[in-house]
Protein backbone atom coordinates (compact mmCIF):
# COMPACT_ATOMS: atom_id res chain seq x y z
CA UNK A 1 0.00 0.00 0.00
CA UNK A 2 1.47 3.31 -1.02
CA UNK A 3 0.58 6.81 -0.03
CA UNK A 4 0.86 9.73 -2.39
CA UNK A 5 2.31 12.86 -0.92
CA UNK A 6 -0.39 15.51 -0.75
CA UNK A 7 1.02 18.78 -1.95
CA UNK A 8 -0.30 22.23 -1.05
CA UNK A 9 -1.96 22.75 -4.43
CA UNK A 10 -3.50 19.32 -4.32
CA UNK A 11 -4.87 20.00 -0.84
CA UNK A 12 -6.42 23.25 -2.05
CA UNK A 13 -8.09 21.56 -5.01
CA UNK A 14 -9.37 18.74 -2.84
CA UNK A 15 -10.80 21.29 -0.45
CA UNK A 16 -12.45 23.24 -3.26
CA UNK A 17 -13.96 20.01 -4.58
CA UNK A 18 -15.35 19.05 -1.19
CA UNK A 19 -16.80 22.49 -0.53
CA UNK A 20 -18.22 22.67 -4.05
CA UNK A 21 -19.94 19.30 -3.78
CA UNK A 22 -21.28 20.16 -0.31
CA UNK A 23 -22.72 23.46 -1.53
CA UNK A 24 -24.32 21.72 -4.51
CA UNK A 25 -25.93 19.13 -2.26
CA UNK A 26 -27.25 21.75 0.17
CA UNK A 27 -28.59 23.80 -2.73
CA UNK A 28 -30.23 20.74 -4.26
CA UNK A 29 -31.90 19.77 -0.99
CA UNK A 30 -33.20 23.33 -0.60
CA UNK A 31 -34.46 23.37 -4.18
CA UNK A 32 -36.23 20.03 -3.71
CA UNK A 33 -37.91 21.31 -0.56
CA UNK A 34 -39.16 24.52 -2.19
CA UNK A 35 -40.16 22.67 -5.36
CA UNK A 36 -42.15 20.13 -3.36
CA UNK A 37 -43.89 22.92 -1.47
CA UNK A 38 -44.86 24.63 -4.73
CA UNK A 39 -46.08 21.37 -6.27
CA UNK A 40 -48.26 20.61 -3.26
CA UNK A 41 -49.70 24.13 -3.28
CA UNK A 42 -50.59 23.66 -6.94
CA UNK A 43 -52.80 20.74 -5.93
CA UNK A 44 -55.11 23.13 -4.06
CA UNK A 45 -56.38 22.94 -0.49
CA UNK A 46 -55.25 19.86 1.39
CA UNK A 47 -57.47 18.48 4.15
CA UNK A 48 -55.52 16.94 7.00
CA UNK A 49 -56.83 14.34 9.45
CA UNK A 50 -57.59 16.05 12.77
CA UNK A 51 -59.84 13.50 14.58
CA UNK A 52 -63.03 15.24 13.47
CA UNK A 53 -65.22 14.32 10.51
CA UNK A 54 -64.30 16.23 7.37
CA UNK A 55 -67.14 18.37 6.16
CA UNK A 56 -66.58 17.46 2.56
CA UNK A 57 -66.58 13.74 3.39
CA UNK A 58 -69.97 13.78 5.14
CA UNK A 59 -73.06 12.72 3.16
CA UNK A 60 -75.18 15.63 2.00
CA UNK A 61 -78.38 15.90 4.03
CA UNK A 62 -81.41 15.12 1.90
CA UNK A 63 -79.16 14.28 -1.00
CA UNK A 64 -78.83 10.95 -2.74
CA UNK B 1 -24.61 23.79 -28.93
CA UNK B 2 -21.90 25.98 -30.13
CA UNK B 3 -18.67 25.28 -28.35
CA UNK B 4 -16.78 27.84 -30.32
CA UNK B 5 -14.72 30.42 -28.58
CA UNK B 6 -12.12 32.91 -29.57
CA UNK B 7 -10.36 32.37 -26.26
CA UNK B 8 -7.96 29.69 -25.25
CA UNK B 9 -5.83 29.81 -28.33
CA UNK B 10 -2.64 28.92 -26.50
CA UNK B 11 -1.78 25.27 -26.37
CA UNK B 12 -1.57 23.81 -22.89
CA UNK B 13 1.33 21.84 -21.53
CA UNK B 14 0.45 18.49 -19.95
CA UNK B 15 0.72 18.57 -16.19
CA UNK B 16 3.63 16.83 -14.56
CA UNK B 17 3.15 14.59 -11.53
CA UNK B 18 -0.06 13.63 -9.75
CA UNK B 19 -2.96 16.05 -10.03
CA UNK B 20 -6.31 16.00 -8.31
CA UNK B 21 -9.02 17.96 -10.09
CA UNK B 22 -10.62 20.83 -8.24
CA UNK B 23 -14.31 21.70 -8.41
CA UNK B 24 -13.64 24.25 -11.15
CA UNK B 25 -12.00 21.58 -13.31
CA UNK B 26 -15.14 19.45 -13.22
CA UNK B 27 -17.31 22.51 -13.82
CA UNK B 28 -15.23 23.33 -16.90
CA UNK B 29 -16.25 19.93 -18.31
CA UNK B 30 -19.78 21.28 -18.60
CA UNK B 31 -18.74 23.98 -21.11
CA UNK B 32 -20.10 26.96 -19.14
CA UNK B 33 -20.06 29.29 -22.17
CA UNK B 34 -22.24 26.88 -24.13
CA UNK B 35 -24.48 26.47 -21.10
CA UNK B 36 -25.04 30.22 -20.98
CA UNK B 37 -26.51 30.20 -24.50
CA UNK B 38 -28.61 27.13 -23.66
CA UNK B 39 -29.92 28.80 -20.50
CA UNK B 40 -30.76 31.96 -22.41
CA UNK B 41 -32.62 30.34 -25.31
CA UNK B 42 -34.40 27.83 -23.06
CA UNK B 43 -35.48 30.66 -20.78
CA UNK B 44 -36.91 32.64 -23.69
CA UNK B 45 -38.70 29.52 -24.92
CA UNK B 46 -40.20 29.10 -21.48
CA UNK B 47 -41.12 32.76 -21.04
CA UNK B 48 -42.61 33.04 -24.53
CA UNK B 49 -44.98 30.14 -23.86
CA UNK B 50 -48.63 31.04 -23.24
CA UNK B 51 -48.64 28.95 -20.04
CA UNK B 52 -46.70 30.36 -17.13
CA UNK B 53 -44.95 28.20 -14.58
CA UNK B 54 -44.40 29.13 -10.95
CA UNK B 55 -41.03 30.90 -10.81
CA UNK B 56 -39.51 28.12 -8.71
CA UNK B 57 -40.57 25.51 -11.27
CA UNK B 58 -39.29 27.70 -14.08
CA UNK B 59 -35.94 28.19 -12.34
CA UNK B 60 -35.60 24.46 -11.68
CA UNK B 61 -36.56 23.60 -15.27
CA UNK B 62 -33.92 25.94 -16.69
CA UNK B 63 -31.35 24.61 -14.22
CA UNK B 64 -31.97 21.00 -15.23
CA UNK B 65 -31.92 21.86 -18.94
CA UNK B 66 -28.57 23.59 -18.35
CA UNK B 67 -27.23 20.59 -16.42
CA UNK B 68 -28.35 18.30 -19.25
CA UNK B 69 -26.55 20.51 -21.77
CA UNK B 70 -23.46 20.53 -19.57
CA UNK B 71 -23.58 16.75 -19.27
CA UNK B 72 -23.59 16.38 -23.04
CA UNK B 73 -20.61 18.73 -23.12
CA UNK B 74 -18.73 16.45 -20.70
CA UNK B 75 -19.54 13.43 -22.89
CA UNK B 76 -18.32 15.40 -25.91
CA UNK B 77 -15.04 16.17 -24.14
CA UNK B 78 -14.63 12.52 -23.15
CA UNK B 79 -15.04 11.29 -26.72
CA UNK B 80 -13.09 14.11 -28.37
CA UNK B 81 -10.13 14.11 -25.98
CA UNK B 82 -7.82 12.84 -28.73
CA UNK B 83 -8.63 15.69 -31.12
CA UNK B 84 -8.98 18.37 -28.44
CA UNK B 85 -5.33 17.89 -27.55
CA UNK B 86 -4.15 18.79 -31.07
CA UNK B 87 -6.41 21.82 -31.52
CA UNK B 88 -5.16 25.11 -30.09
CA UNK B 89 -8.71 26.23 -29.36
CA UNK B 90 -9.45 23.20 -27.20
CA UNK B 91 -6.03 22.17 -25.84
CA UNK B 92 -6.64 23.91 -22.52
CA UNK B 93 -9.79 21.93 -21.77
CA UNK B 94 -9.67 19.80 -18.60
CA UNK B 95 -8.92 16.44 -20.27
CA UNK B 96 -6.23 17.40 -22.81
CA UNK B 97 -4.50 19.55 -20.21
CA UNK B 98 -4.43 16.57 -17.82
CA UNK B 99 -6.54 18.10 -15.06
CA UNK B 100 -9.37 15.56 -15.39
CA UNK B 101 -9.19 11.94 -16.50
CA UNK B 102 -11.28 10.94 -19.52
CA UNK B 103 -13.11 8.27 -17.53
CA UNK B 104 -14.05 10.85 -14.92
CA UNK B 105 -15.57 13.01 -17.65
CA UNK B 106 -17.56 10.01 -18.88
CA UNK B 107 -18.84 9.33 -15.36
CA UNK B 108 -19.76 12.97 -14.79
CA UNK B 109 -21.49 13.16 -18.19
CA UNK B 110 -23.55 10.00 -17.71
CA UNK B 111 -24.49 10.76 -14.11
CA UNK B 112 -25.55 14.33 -14.81
CA UNK B 113 -27.46 13.27 -17.95
CA UNK B 114 -29.60 10.84 -15.96
CA UNK B 115 -30.01 13.31 -13.12
CA UNK B 116 -31.05 16.19 -15.39
CA UNK B 117 -33.57 14.16 -17.39
CA UNK B 118 -35.27 12.61 -14.34
CA UNK B 119 -35.38 15.90 -12.46
CA UNK B 120 -36.82 17.77 -15.46
CA UNK B 121 -39.49 15.10 -15.73
CA UNK B 122 -40.41 15.43 -12.05
CA UNK B 123 -40.31 19.23 -12.24
CA UNK B 124 -42.26 19.71 -15.47
CA UNK B 125 -43.44 16.89 -17.73
CA UNK B 126 -42.37 13.72 -19.51
CA UNK B 127 -42.24 15.26 -23.00
CA UNK B 128 -39.78 17.97 -21.94
CA UNK B 129 -37.61 15.34 -20.24
CA UNK B 130 -37.75 13.10 -23.32
CA UNK B 131 -36.70 16.01 -25.53
CA UNK B 132 -33.79 16.74 -23.19
CA UNK B 133 -32.74 13.09 -23.28
CA UNK B 134 -32.93 13.11 -27.07
CA UNK B 135 -30.89 16.32 -27.22
CA UNK B 136 -28.14 14.82 -25.06
CA UNK B 137 -28.16 11.68 -27.21
CA UNK B 138 -28.12 13.71 -30.40
CA UNK B 139 -25.18 15.86 -29.32
CA UNK B 140 -23.10 13.14 -27.66
CA UNK B 141 -23.78 10.25 -30.03
CA UNK B 142 -25.14 11.50 -33.35
CA UNK B 143 -22.98 14.63 -33.59
CA UNK B 144 -19.87 13.90 -31.52
CA UNK B 145 -19.39 10.19 -32.18
CA UNK B 146 -20.75 9.96 -35.69
CA UNK B 147 -21.15 13.13 -37.76
CA UNK B 148 -18.27 15.23 -36.52
CA UNK B 149 -15.55 12.98 -37.93
CA UNK B 150 -17.39 11.60 -40.92
CA UNK B 151 -19.07 14.35 -42.93
CA UNK B 152 -18.66 18.05 -43.73
CA UNK B 153 -22.37 18.32 -43.00
CA UNK B 154 -21.51 17.65 -39.34
CA UNK B 155 -22.46 21.06 -38.04
CA UNK B 156 -25.51 21.38 -40.29
CA UNK B 157 -27.17 18.26 -38.90
CA UNK B 158 -25.48 18.47 -35.51
CA UNK B 159 -26.78 22.01 -35.14
CA UNK B 160 -30.11 20.48 -34.19
CA UNK B 161 -28.69 19.69 -30.76
CA UNK B 162 -28.19 23.38 -30.08
CA UNK B 163 -31.59 24.24 -31.47
CA UNK B 164 -33.57 22.11 -29.03
CA UNK B 165 -33.23 24.17 -25.78
CA UNK B 166 -35.87 26.83 -26.62
CA UNK B 167 -38.21 24.04 -27.69
CA UNK B 168 -37.59 22.22 -24.39
CA UNK B 169 -38.28 25.44 -22.50
CA UNK B 170 -41.54 25.89 -24.37
CA UNK B 171 -42.58 22.26 -23.82
CA UNK B 172 -41.64 22.48 -20.13
CA UNK B 173 -44.27 25.20 -19.77
CA UNK B 174 -46.97 23.99 -22.14
CA UNK B 175 -46.50 20.22 -22.23
CA UNK B 176 -46.70 20.09 -26.02
CA UNK B 177 -44.72 20.98 -29.14
CA UNK B 178 -46.19 23.75 -31.25
CA UNK B 179 -45.38 25.82 -34.32
CA UNK B 180 -43.85 28.54 -32.13
CA UNK B 181 -41.41 26.06 -30.60
CA UNK B 182 -40.57 24.74 -34.06
CA UNK B 183 -39.86 28.28 -35.31
CA UNK B 184 -37.44 28.97 -32.48
CA UNK B 185 -35.79 25.63 -33.23
CA UNK B 186 -35.50 26.52 -36.91
CA UNK B 187 -33.98 29.90 -36.12
CA UNK B 188 -31.01 28.39 -34.26
CA UNK B 189 -30.77 25.43 -36.62
CA UNK B 190 -30.29 27.70 -39.64
CA UNK B 191 -28.02 30.07 -37.73
CA UNK B 192 -25.52 27.38 -36.70
CA UNK B 193 -23.85 26.62 -40.08
CA UNK B 194 -22.80 30.18 -41.00
CA UNK B 195 -21.72 30.75 -37.39
CA UNK B 196 -19.42 27.71 -37.40
CA UNK B 197 -18.18 28.04 -40.96
CA UNK B 198 -17.04 31.60 -40.26
CA UNK B 199 -15.07 30.17 -37.33
CA UNK B 200 -13.66 27.43 -39.55
CA UNK B 201 -12.41 30.03 -42.02
CA UNK B 202 -10.12 31.69 -39.51
CA UNK B 203 -9.32 28.58 -37.41
CA UNK B 204 -8.47 26.39 -40.39
CA UNK B 205 -5.23 24.95 -39.10
CA UNK B 206 -7.00 23.65 -36.00
CA UNK B 207 -9.45 21.55 -37.99
CA UNK B 208 -6.74 20.48 -40.44
CA UNK B 209 -4.52 19.26 -37.60
CA UNK B 210 -7.36 17.36 -35.99
CA UNK B 211 -8.44 15.90 -39.35
CA UNK B 212 -12.02 16.95 -38.81
CA UNK B 213 -13.85 17.04 -42.16
CA UNK B 214 -15.02 20.61 -41.93
CA UNK B 215 -16.32 22.10 -45.15
CA UNK B 216 -13.18 24.24 -45.39
CA UNK B 217 -11.06 21.07 -45.43
CA UNK B 218 -13.15 18.82 -47.66
CA UNK B 219 -14.57 21.28 -50.20
CA UNK B 220 -12.28 24.25 -49.91
CA UNK B 221 -12.63 27.74 -48.63
CA UNK B 222 -14.35 29.16 -51.73
CA UNK B 223 -17.19 26.66 -51.34
CA UNK B 224 -17.40 27.49 -47.62
CA UNK B 225 -17.79 31.17 -48.40
CA UNK B 226 -20.56 30.32 -50.88
CA UNK B 227 -22.29 28.19 -48.27
CA UNK B 228 -22.12 30.94 -45.66
CA UNK B 229 -23.88 33.32 -48.03
CA UNK B 230 -26.46 30.71 -49.05
CA UNK B 231 -27.37 29.79 -45.47
CA UNK B 232 -27.42 33.45 -44.44
CA UNK B 233 -30.02 34.19 -47.14
CA UNK B 234 -32.21 31.29 -46.00
CA UNK B 235 -31.74 32.32 -42.36
CA UNK B 236 -32.70 35.92 -43.14
CA UNK B 237 -35.87 34.80 -44.91
CA UNK B 238 -36.78 32.59 -41.97
CA UNK B 239 -35.93 35.15 -39.29
CA UNK B 240 -37.82 38.00 -40.96
CA UNK B 241 -40.70 35.72 -41.93
CA UNK B 242 -41.08 34.67 -38.28
CA UNK B 243 -42.11 38.26 -37.53
CA UNK B 244 -45.45 37.48 -39.17
CA UNK B 245 -46.11 34.42 -37.02
CA UNK B 246 -47.31 34.12 -33.46
CA UNK B 247 -43.81 34.57 -31.98
CA UNK B 248 -43.24 37.78 -33.93
CA UNK B 249 -44.64 41.26 -34.07
CA UNK B 250 -43.58 44.82 -34.89
CA UNK B 251 -40.66 44.95 -32.44
CA UNK B 252 -39.34 41.59 -33.54
CA UNK B 253 -39.72 42.63 -37.19
CA UNK B 254 -37.66 45.79 -36.66
CA UNK B 255 -34.93 43.83 -34.87
CA UNK B 256 -34.94 41.05 -37.46
CA UNK B 257 -34.72 43.43 -40.42
CA UNK B 258 -31.77 45.35 -38.92
CA UNK B 259 -29.86 42.28 -37.72
CA UNK B 260 -30.36 40.33 -40.91
CA UNK B 261 -29.38 43.30 -43.06
CA UNK B 262 -26.07 43.51 -41.17
CA UNK B 263 -25.61 39.73 -41.23
CA UNK B 264 -26.34 39.57 -44.96
CA UNK B 265 -24.01 42.49 -45.69
CA UNK B 266 -21.15 40.75 -43.83
CA UNK B 267 -21.92 37.42 -45.52
CA UNK B 268 -21.64 39.14 -48.91
CA UNK B 269 -18.30 40.63 -47.82
CA UNK B 270 -17.06 37.17 -46.87
CA UNK B 271 -18.30 35.79 -50.18
CA UNK B 272 -16.54 38.48 -52.20
CA UNK B 273 -13.20 38.09 -50.43
CA UNK B 274 -10.46 35.71 -51.42
CA UNK B 275 -7.84 34.13 -49.21
CA UNK B 276 -5.21 36.73 -49.97
CA UNK B 277 -7.47 39.55 -48.82
CA UNK B 278 -8.50 37.64 -45.71
CA UNK B 279 -4.98 36.81 -44.67
CA UNK B 280 -3.91 40.37 -45.26
CA UNK B 281 -6.13 41.64 -42.42
CA UNK B 282 -6.03 38.40 -40.40
CA UNK B 283 -9.64 37.46 -41.28
CA UNK B 284 -11.09 40.64 -39.83
CA UNK B 285 -14.40 40.33 -41.69
CA UNK B 286 -14.77 36.63 -40.84
CA UNK B 287 -14.03 37.30 -37.17
CA UNK B 288 -16.48 40.18 -37.16
CA UNK B 289 -19.16 37.99 -38.74
CA UNK B 290 -18.57 35.30 -36.11
CA UNK B 291 -18.80 37.77 -33.22
CA UNK B 292 -21.92 39.39 -34.63
CA UNK B 293 -23.52 35.96 -35.04
CA UNK B 294 -23.48 35.60 -31.24
CA UNK B 295 -25.20 38.95 -30.81
CA UNK B 296 -27.64 37.96 -33.58
CA UNK B 297 -29.08 35.08 -31.56
CA UNK B 298 -29.22 37.06 -28.33
CA UNK B 299 -31.05 39.97 -29.93
CA UNK B 300 -33.54 37.83 -31.86
CA UNK B 301 -34.54 35.86 -28.79
CA UNK B 302 -34.73 39.02 -26.71
CA UNK B 303 -37.15 40.41 -29.30
CA UNK B 304 -39.27 37.25 -29.09
CA UNK B 305 -39.47 37.74 -25.34
CA UNK B 306 -40.29 41.45 -25.65
CA UNK B 307 -43.18 40.58 -27.96
CA UNK B 308 -44.71 38.43 -25.23
CA UNK B 309 -44.58 41.38 -22.81
CA UNK B 310 -46.34 43.78 -25.13
CA UNK B 311 -50.11 44.01 -24.97
CA UNK B 312 -51.83 42.34 -27.90
CA UNK B 313 -52.65 45.00 -30.41
CA UNK B 314 -49.51 47.01 -29.65
CA UNK B 315 -48.74 49.14 -32.71
CA UNK B 316 -51.63 47.37 -34.37
CA UNK B 317 -50.01 43.96 -33.75
CA UNK B 318 -50.94 41.62 -36.50
CA UNK B 319 -51.48 38.45 -34.55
Amino acid sequence: MSFERVTGGMHERRKSRNIGVALCLVFFIGLLFVLTTVKIRDLGAVEGFDHTPRATALPIEGGS
Amino acid sequence: MSDASLNGTQSAKPLEGPYEAGFGDYFALLKPRVMSLVVYTALIGLLAAPVSLHWVEAFAAILFIAIGAGASGALNMWWDADIDVVMKRTAKRPIPSGRVQAQEALAVGLALSGFAVVMLWLTTNLLAAALLAFTIFFYAVVYTMWLKRSTPQNIVIGGAAGAFPPMIGWVAATGSVSIEAALMFALIFMWTPPHFWALALFMRSDYDNAEIPMLTVTHGRRVTRNHILGYTIVLAALAVGAAFTSIGGPVYLAVAVICNAIFFRDAVRIWRRDEAASELDNFKVERGFFKFSLLYVVVHFAAIWVETLLPSGFLGGWL
